[in-house]
This record gives structure tokens, C-alpha cells and sequence, in this order.
């Protein structure tokens, strides 16, 4: 009896303790005060940029499946930031960032864009690409009078033109004009199998690709959809096989998918070339492929590629952890994009003039990690318009070219 | 027909895995009567253990799966122990739902140490095709290989229960609790064991799914196919996980080959759903009597 | 009158247990009133974020509140939630976004569609105990959210269904305040309603049928009757949550209605309390705000703290892990929710310095 009460004697002091500490919480912050604290990783305001700092929100899947492919953009901008503060930050003021994990969830993402945009420091958001996120947000940029730049994905609802939608991302419109591209370049006669893992985005890619390659050489003759958390690709890549593919597509899949999808490919001993759209064109995909047959889209080069000139020089100035996924490339490009449009509006920047800043941001791409020029015009918001193709040489992946993926007016040319 | 037999031949294959899983929730259900929940988890933590043995301590093969089973089969008493030996005695509830909060538990720990990284199992034979004669179908040499291990072990449990002093303990104290305890059978230990023994199926299975993808968190996930799996075989029958399995990957991959690839997720499900209206105990499975 | 007070109760004990009765209700009722008074106050000086959050609590509240009736009152475990919402928030997408009908009538409507599915599964559930009921409703979810799925890609695809605003006669609910508001007289709605039939025979025959059943049908109770009729019921409201939250949300997915959603409903009922409606409540509320609250606490941490670096890297596996941590800690150690807890928590204070035997207060 006595150890039972003094079992219930601890539970009811640490619930007493929890529900102070609770309400102590509860009433410490309030959303509208500029001093919110950071809800993920701190970001340094350095000596050399003092001032009210610039606030960039986040909204994305950073934990979870996608977690692995949303996270690098973020540490990539928030790396330029610390960089840039560390240099006199702009106009005198620091850039910091917060974020908060979306969890691949509409109701969350709605909640957080709704305190973000409540808190009146914050001036644009970042992130948010999936256009299931995307989508029901869109409406409320506008109303809120806030810009939202999405990243590493976008959604096509969103493009090519939405007065408060701004694309740094891939969007799904892009991969298939990218594939079927390089595709009748490459092969006029490809056989396509698609395979991806099962969602309305990707099965939507699919039935494009099939329209855009309509009446070319190049055809489709098989679809694959695999659910979302199977690791099992074994059914999909054999029937694909078997309807005579000569290329395997594959659309989106999680790693485990991939790597199912490469061994699947061996094991049916298939012999054509494998090309990776969206993902898949990370170092570690191309050492576990280990063959000179597949070939992956990547928008921005690999903080490995340290050969190159610029990269060389953006790793120089991370300071940390050394990255090494492309897409950390894409989120330093998009914090270049946004401190010049920051320079633009002044040290006195509303939301309203960041967004008419950033239409502003002339193209150039001082680190050369894109494929072509970077930056938003007025009639264009995609912020890159061109993809590399990579390919492998035994050792390392390599560049092959460049499409034009989205390069019809008005972002690029005829 | 060639087809119909690659088919049915890659369904076995995946049935292997599927059986592996399902043994697992036999064993605990038949021995405590508890539906675990987290028996993903257990899968994906005996694929990381098989990882960080061979490839960072540099055990040879054989001899870090060994040390992984071990393992994992501490944590399964360890689970037992903590939260499910607190709760005998409730309702059926109870216990499932706190593996259902270990699962989400297990999950967010896997995810914070292996910051979602995934590896290849190190396997000593690399990954080829071989052709099922007779057809143009070819599977993985791996999977051929679960289907042996999975044949061996089922062919182990079975003589446990049926042999040794323990395994006839659990049948007993199954079958009747109360008497087995007057009979002198320690239910702590049995329940104890039925958990340890339950991890070890789950790592086998973890890593024989790992060897066909990846070592990901994402191996779990196979685990919710296994319920249906299970329950058709029969929620207190080993060898009904067994036939259970086998079938339930055979309908999953007719359904996926005529039907189409999208359905693999929900077949299982139509198939759980029409076993428990039909026949809830399942095909080998005991029926339940109505206690007042 | 001597033989009367020894034969059976007089009439001034009976008046005096009316009394009690009342004066038991009035504390209740006023209870209730001021809490409903502060929340409506809230609602004029809460910023649009809270606002945001209240709201989102109180449509979680209406599901928790139904769960809680089908899971604590009547005894069926299920994992169906994500799947009944599903079903009201499509039904509302195909009446509201196709049909332009009218918001109240959509809501009752889709509560209505989600009610029939639930009649469906209840019928064969008859046979189910236990366990079964839960594997049942397991699968029940994969093949709703299947069938959402096919639906959505063949009439939509990927951005999903989009609903028009909710307008009840002349007034359009847009402002966070507005939502706030309404959601607010939902819940109090499904509050006093489930309150009062649980409170009834109907609850009386449910708990019956919980404990004992094969008791219960012995002393009169029809239990599939009870049991379908439960289903139905609670399936409707759960319907109605799933509806309301679509217009809220003003854009509908598969996406959103994972197995993960249903598990943490049931969460929200062990937290809160099994078979108690204001834990229920109470559950949301918490289940809801438990991100927000986690990261509040660890903004104050400074960041000289050796681990904060660490903690604030993996927040968000840390969240998502938290919530599983407090069912197991609920389930070990407070079984009765939060509402037991809360009640523990007065006794200790109330009988201080004296020890708690566990007599009733």
C-alpha cells in the first residue's frame, strides 16, 4: 500500500509540475511579438550584421520519408544567410530563419502558415512545394498579402504565373517536358516504362509523359505505381520488363524504392538504360547503380562537384557541417536569389516590396550551380529553367548536358 | 500460363517474408493473447543491428546476424517487461494500444539515431536474377534464400513447441492459463520467452526484407501486411501464419499482375476483411468459446 | 407518517435527493456556462493564430467526443476514424464543390454518408470481439482510403478537391474568428447532446453492453441493436467532424486521412479519459497542442544547454515521438486520462497534509 501511495504521491507532483510548466509555456509567447524563438535549429545573428534581422519562414516535410529530400534546401539557404551575416548581412541587417515541419499534413501546413503569417516580422515563406500543400494555400497568399517561394518541389498550379507564388522548385510539369526531351534526343525510339511510387502527382506525370510523346518515336508502354511505403519492386520492374521496356523512368520513389528498383533491374537482367526525374541523382544512387546506363536529372550541381569553381567556392564558406546532397545547392542558390531582392527593397522592406523585389532579381548565377540563369522576372516565376543530365563514369557521376526544361514562354524562349 | 506460374512463384517468394512477420504475431498472441503492433519496429531495429554488426564492428556474416538475434531478442523481453507484463490482466485494449504508442516510440528513436540514413545489408552473396524454369519469370536469388530460412525456421518452431519442455509449457499454459500455473508452468517466464522468441522472428524477417531493398526505416511498413496474414492463417496457429503468408503473397501478386500494381496495398485488407466475416478464426485457428 | 418513514422513502428524503440531484447539475451547468463564457470571450482578443488552433481543436473535439462514446461507452475499439473522415470530407466535396448545396445541409448530409458506412461495417463487427473489431477497422481504413484515392485521381488529380466557402444563409464563415466561433457551437452542440444521451438509458445500456454482454442481452438489452445503432450514430458525428474540418481547411486529399490520424484519436481518448465526454475534450485539446507546446518549452532552453543543439536538429522526430510516449506513460500510470488525473490531483491537494487512502472525497 505504501509504495503504491508513493508511486501516486510522485505522479501527482510531476502532473502538478508538468501543467505549471505547461502554463508557464502557454502564456510566455505570444504570436505577434517579434521575438518569437526559433522553433528549428538556430540560426547565428553574427557581430558584423546587427539590426532587426530579416525573417524567412519555412514550412516543409522536414522529418518523415521526404524529410531526406526537403531538409538540404533549408540547410542550404540558411547556410548563405549565416554566411551573408557573418559579411555585414544586407542593408546592415541580419537574415535569420525559422521553421516548422509540415509532416506531409495540410492541416499543419495551414496552421503554420497561419502563425507565420500572423507574426509580422516574418516577411516571405519558404518550402512548400508538394502541390497537395500547395494547393489550398495558394488563395491565401494572396488575401494575406505574403510571397511564398517553394522549394526543392513545386506545384504546376502555381506556374507559370501567380502574382504571390514564386518557384524555386521542380515541378512535375518540368520533369515530364525535361524527359520527354532528352529522351527523343537521346534514343527516337525509346520504349518508356514508368514507375514511381503511387500518388495523384506522379500518375499525373505519367499520363503527361504519355500525351507529350504522343506522335514522336518514343512511346510509353508501361505504368508502375507502387504504394507509397512498399520496399517491393520486384512485380513492377518484371512487368515492365516484359512489356518490352527499353528505358525505366522513374517518376518519385523513396530510397528503398530506388534501390529495389536498380536490384529488380539486375535480377531481370534488364539491359536498357534506367533514368531517374525527380531524385535518384544523388551520389550515393549512382555508386549503388554503378553502371554507365543511368542517367538522373539533377537542377543544381553536388556540393561534391568541388572541381567546379564555384562549388568550391560555396563550400569554403559553409560553415559546418560539409554538404553533399544537390539540393543543398538549390537552397544556397535561393538564398542568393533572396538576398538580392532583400537588397533591392530596402532596409525598410514590407512584404509587399519584397514581392515586387524579387521580380526584379536579375538573372545570373555568380557560383554556377545551376544550368542556366537564376532569379524570377514579372512575367515569370519559375526561378531556374534548366536541368543537367548526369550519367556515370566508374567513379563518380558526371555531367552529360542540359535541357531546357522549362522553356516555354514566357520563361524561356519559343 | 508461364506467366501464372512466375506469378505464383514470386507470391511465394514474398509470402516467405509475409509468414516470417506473421510467425512473430502468432507467437505473442498465442502465448499472451496481446496483438503487438510494434512488430515493424523490432523488424527495422534487427536490420540496423545486422548493419552496425557487420559493417561496423566487422563481424563475419553468420556471426553478426547471431549477435543481432540476441539482441533483439533482449529488447523483445525488455518490451515485455516494461509495458506489457504491467497491464496483464486488462482488457484486450490496453496492451494494444501501448504497442501501438511503442510503435510510434520505436519509430521517432530509429529515425533520431539513423537520421534517416539507409545501407545496404553486406551481404556475402551479391544480388542476381535466376529463372524460374518454365516461365520468363525471374526472382531474386535472396528471395529464394528467405524462402529456405523461412522454411527452416518454421520447421524449429514447430518442433519447440512440439518437444521441448517449454514449448509444451506455452501450448499449456495457452490453452488454459490458470491450471497450467497450479501445474507448477512459470507464466512469466513463458510470456517472457514468447516476446524474446517473437523479436527473433521479427529480425529474421527484418533482415531478410532488408537483403532484398534497402536497410530503411521503411521495412516496417511490411509488417501491416503481415495482419492479414495472420488472421487468415489463424491468430493462434504457427503453422497458419505459415500457410497464411504463403497466401496472402500469392493473392497479392495475381492482383497485382492481372489487376494492376496499384491494388497490391489493399487486396490484403479485402482478404482480412471477408476472413472475418466468414471465418474469423482463421484457417488453421482455434475457435474462440464465449465466456459469460 | 411513522409507518411511512420506516415502510419506504418519505417524501422529504425524496425532495432532498432532488435537491441533490439539482444542486449536482447546477454545478455542472455553471461549470460548463463558464467555461463556454470564457471561450466565447477568447474569441475577441485571441490572435488569428490561437484563433486558428482553438478551432482546429474544437472539430478534433467533435470526433474525439464520438470515438470516445463508440471506444469508452460502448465498448468497440476501432481504427476507423481516419476512414469515417474521410468519408464525410469527400461526400462534402462531391455535395458543396459539385452539387452547391447549401453548407449546413452538406454537413448533415456527409454525417449521414459517413453514418451508413458505419452501418455497414457494424453489421458483420457483430461477430467481432476484442482484438477482431481492431483488425477489422484496420482494414476497414486501407479500403476507404483506397477507394478515396481512385476517386480522387479520376475526377481531380494530384491538387485535390477544393471546396467553396461556407455560408450559412447570409453570413459567409471566413475569418479565423468566425471559424472559431462556429466550431465552437458545434462542439458545445455535440457536447450537451452525447452528454445527455450517454448520461440517459441509452449510455446506461451501452455500458452494459461494454462489461458484460452476454449479461446485458440476458436482462433485456437488444446488443447488436445497441451495436449497430452505435456505430451509426457515432460514424454520423464523426462525419459531420470530417466535413466541417474540409470547408475549414478549404482543400481536401487522400493524404491527410493516414492510419497515423486514426491512432491518434485514439490517443486523444486514452489521454483525455475513456468514457468521459469533457475528457474527450480535454484529450484534443492536448493531442492538438502538444507540438506547440514542445516547441514553446525548448525555445526557452538556452542555447549555451550542452543538449540543445542536439534537441533542436531532431525537434521534430522528438514530437512526433512525444505523443507516443504519453500513451504509454497514460496507459501505465493513469489509465483514467487526464480527467482522473485531474481529479487525483484535487483530492492530494484537498486532503493535504493527510494522506490519500482513497476514500472518496
Amino acid at each position: 500500500m505504501n509504495r503504491k501511495l508513493r508511486q501516486r504521491d510522485l505522479v501527482v507532483l510531476a502532473s502538478s509540475a508538468s501543467l505549471a510548466l505547461f502554463l508557464g509555456a502557454c502564456g510566455g509567447g505570444s504570436d505577434d511579438s517579434s521575438n518569437s524563438p526559433s522553433t528549428s535549429g538556430t540560426s547565428s545573428s553574427s557581430s558584423a550584421a546587427s539590426g532587426k534581422p530579416y525573417v524567412i519562414a519555412e514550412i516543409s516535410d522536414l522529418s518523415g520519408p521526404v524529410g531526406v529530400f526537403d531538409t538540404p534546401p533549408y540547410d542550404g539557404m540558411k547556410a548563405y544567410f549565416d554566411y551573408l551575416n557573418s559579411t555585414g548581412g544586407v542593408n546592415g541587417r541580419p537574415i535569420t530563419t525559422k521553421a516548422s515541419d509540415a509532416k506531409g499534413d495540410v492541416q499543419t501546413t495551414l496552421a503554420s502558415f497561419t502563425q507565420y503569417s500572423g507574426q509580422s516580422d516574418v516577411i516571405a515563406i519558404t518550402g512548400l512545394g508538394l502541390d497537395t500543400q500547395m494547393d489550398p494555400l495558394l488563395p491565401k497568399l494572396a488575401s494575406t498579402g505574403i510571397a511564398a517561394i517553394s522549394s526543392p518541389s513545386s506545384t504546376t498550379s502555381g506556374l507559370p504565373y501567380n502574382k504571390w507564388y514564386f518557384s524555386f522548385g521542380e515541378d512535375y510539369g518540368g520533369d515530364v517536358t525535361a524527359t520527354a526531351q532528352y529522351l527523343s534526343e537521346k534514343d527516337s525510339s525509346a520504349k518508356i516504362g514508368y514507375v514511381a511510387f503511387d500518388s495523384p502527382a506522379t500518375r499525373s506525370v505519367a499520363s503527361n509523359l504519355t500525351k507529350a510523346v504522343a506522335g514522336t518515336g518514343v512511346s510509353v508502354v508501361g505504368k508502375e505505381f507502387l504504394p507509397p511505403t512498399a520496399t517491393d519492386a520486384s512485380q513492377a520492374i518484371s512487368s515492365l520488363v516484359h512489356a518490352g521496356a527499353t528505358w525505366i523512368a522513374i517518376g518519385a520513389a523513396t530510397d528503398p524504392q530506388f534501390t529495389s528498383i536498380l536490384q529488380n533491374a539486375k535480377v531481370q537482367n534488364f539491359d536498357g538504360n534506367i533514368l531517374a526525374i525527380a531524385g535518384g541523382g544523388e551520389d550515393s544512387n549512382f555508386k549503388l547503380a554503378s553502371t554507365d546506363k543511368y542517367k538522373a536529372l539533377r537542377s543544381f550541381h553536388s556540393p561534391s562537384e568541388t572541381n567546379l569553381p564555384g562549388v568550391a567556392k560555396m563550400v569554403s564558406e559553409v560553415d559546418g557541417a560539409k554538404p553533399d546532397k544537390y539540393y543543398y545547392s538549390m537552397g544556397w542558390a535561393l538564398g542568393e536569389v533572396i538576398a538580392k531582392a532583400l537588397t533591392t527593397c530596402g532596409s525598410d522592406c514590407t512584404r509587399a516590396g519584397f514581392r515586387d523585389a524579387l521580380e526584379t532579381t536579375s538573372f545570373s548565377d555568380p557560383y554556377g550551380l545551376a544550368a542556366s540563369a537564376i532569379g524570377f522576372s514579372d512575367t515569370c516565376h519559375q526561378g531556374f529553367r534548366s536541368t543537367f543530365v548526369y550519367g556515370w563514369d566508374g567513379s563518380k557521376p558526371v555531367q552529360e548536358g542540359s535541357i531546357d526544361a522549362y522553356n516555354k514562354p514566357p520563361c524561356g524562349g519559343s | 500460363m508461364g506467366t501464372l506460374i512466375g506469378t505464383v512463384a514470386q507470391g511465394v517468394a514474398l509470402g516467405a517474408i509475409y509468414s516470417l512477420v506473421a510467425v512473430g504475431f502468432v507467437i505473442i498472441y498465442k502465448a499472451t493473447g496481446v496483438f503487438n503492433f510494434a512488430h515493424g519496429q523490432f523488424m527495422v531495429l534487427g536490420a540496423y543491428f545486422a548493419y552496425v554488426s557487420i559493417s561496423w564492428v566487422g563481424l563475419p556474416f553468420a556471426a553478426g546476424i547471431a549477435v543481432t538475434l540476441v539482441i533483439t531478442g533482449a529488447v523483445g523481453l525488455v518490451v515485455y517487461a516494461a509495458l506489457i507484463r504491467p497491464l496483464l490482466g486488462e482488457a484486450i485494449f490496453a496492451p494494444v494500444m501501448i504497442t501501438i504508442g511503442l510503435s510510434i516510440v520505436l519509430d521517432s528513436i530509429i529515425s533520431i539515431t539513423t537520421k534517416g540514413n539507409t545501407y545496404l545489408l553486406p551481404t556475402p552473396v551479391p544480388v542476381h536474377g535466376v529463372s524460374i524454369p518454365g516461365t520468363t519469370t525471374r526472382v531474386s536469388n535472396y528471395s529464394l534464400i528467405a524462402i529456405v530460412v523461412a522454411a527452416v525456421f518454421f520447421v524449429l518452431i514447430a518442433s519447440f513447441f512440439r518437444w521441448s519442455g517449454t514449448g509444451r509449457d506455452m501450448r499449456a499454459a495457452a490453452e488454459n492459463p490458470h491450471l497450467a500455473s497450479y501445474a507448477g508452468v512459470s507464466l512469466g517466464f513463458i510470456f517472457s520467452v514468447a516476446w524474446a522468441l517473437a523479436a527473433v522472428a521479427a529480425a529474421i524477417a527484418g533482415i531478410a526484407q532488408a537483403s532484398s531493398t534497402l536497410i530503411s526505416p521503411d521495412i516496417g511498413s511490411v509488417a501491416l501486411r503481415a495482419f492479414p496474414a495472420a488472421l487468415l492463417g489463424g491468430l493462434d496457429s504457427v503453422m497458419g501464419a505459415a500457410l497464411g503468408g504463403v497466401l496472402i503473397g500469392i493473392i497479392e501478386m495475381l492482383g497485382s499482375q492481372y489487376v494492376g500494381s496499384d491494388t497490391r496495398d489493399v487486396f490484403p485488407y479485402v482478404v482480412l476483411l471477408v476472413a472475418l466475416m466468414v471465418r474469423p478464426y482463421g484457417l488453421l485457428g482455434s475457435r474462440q468459446v464465449d465466456r459469460i | 407518517m411513522k409507518q411511512a418513514a420506516v415502510d419506504r422513502p418519505t417524501i422529504s428524503a425524496w425532495r432532498g435527493h432532488r435537491r441533490l440531484v439539482r444542486a449536482t447539475q447546477r454545478t455542472r451547468y455553471r461549470g460548463a456556462i463558464v467555461v463556454g463564457a470564457l471561450a466565447v470571450g477568447y474569441a475577441f482578443v485571441g490572435s488569428n493564430s490561437n484563433l486558428f488552433l482553438g478551432t482546429t481543436i474544437f472539430i478534433a473535439a467533435v470526433g474525439a467526443i464520438a470515438l470516445n462514446a463508440l471506444t469508452g461507452n460502448l465498448g468497440i475499439v476501432s481504427l476507423g476514424q481516419a476512414a469515417f473522415l474521410a468519408t464525410g470530407a469527400f461526400t462534402a466535396t462531391y455535395l458543396g464543390g459539385t452539387l452547391h448545396w447549401p453548407f449546413l445541409l452538406v454537413l448533415l448530409a456527409s454525417g449521414v454518408a459517413a453514418g451508413l458506412v458505419g452501418g455497414i461495417v457494424g453489421v458483420p463487427s457483430l461477430r467481432w470481439r476484442g482484438l477482431y473489431i481492431i483488425l477489422g477497422t484496420f482494414a476497414l481504413h486501407y479500403i476507404v482510403v483506397y477507394g478515396a484515392t481512385k476517386y480522387e485521381i479520376n475526377r481531380v488529380g494530384p491538387g485535390g478537391f477544393n471546396l467553396p466557402p461556407a455560408k450559412i444563409f447570409s453570413w459567409t464563415i471566413t475569418s479565423q474568428r468566425d471559424w472559431y466561433l462556429f466550431s465552437l457551437v458545434l462542439v458545445a452542440l455535440t457536447v450537451a447532446c452525447v452528454a445527455k444521451v450517454l448520461r440517459g438509458r441509452t449510455g446506461r445500456a451501452w455500458t452494459a453492453v461494454r462489461d458484460r454482454d452476454l449479461a446485458a442481452s440476458i436482462t433485456g438489452i437488444d446488443v447488436s441493436r445497441a451495436k449497430v445503432v452505435g456505430f451509426i450514430a457515432t460514424s454520423f458525428v464523426v462525419g459531420v467532424a470530417g466535413a466541417t474540418s474540409a470547408y475549414f481547411v478549404g482543400n481536401v486529399t487522400t493524404e491527410t486521412f493516414t492510419l497515423n490520424l486514426a491512432i491518434q484519436y485514439v490517443a486523444m481518448i486514452i489521454i483525455g479519459g475513456l468514457g468521459s465526454v469533457p475528457g474527450a475534450v480535454v484529450g484534443a485539446a492536448f493531442v492538438v497542442y502538444l507540438p506547440h507546446m514542445i516547441t514553446k518549452v525548448v525555445g526557452l532552453l538556452p542555447s549555451s544547454y550542452p543538449l540543445a543543439g542536439w534537441v533542436n536538429t531532431n525537434i521534430f522526430d522528438l514530437e512526433a515521438g512525444l505523443y507516443g510516449v504519453f500513451i504509454i506513460l497514460f496507459l501505465l500510470l493513469e489509465p483514467g486520462g487526464l480527467v482522473a488525473l485531474a481529479q487525483r490531483v484535487r483530492r492530494y491537494f484537498v486532503s493535504w497534509p493527510f494522506r490519500d487512502r482513497g476514500v472518496i472525497a
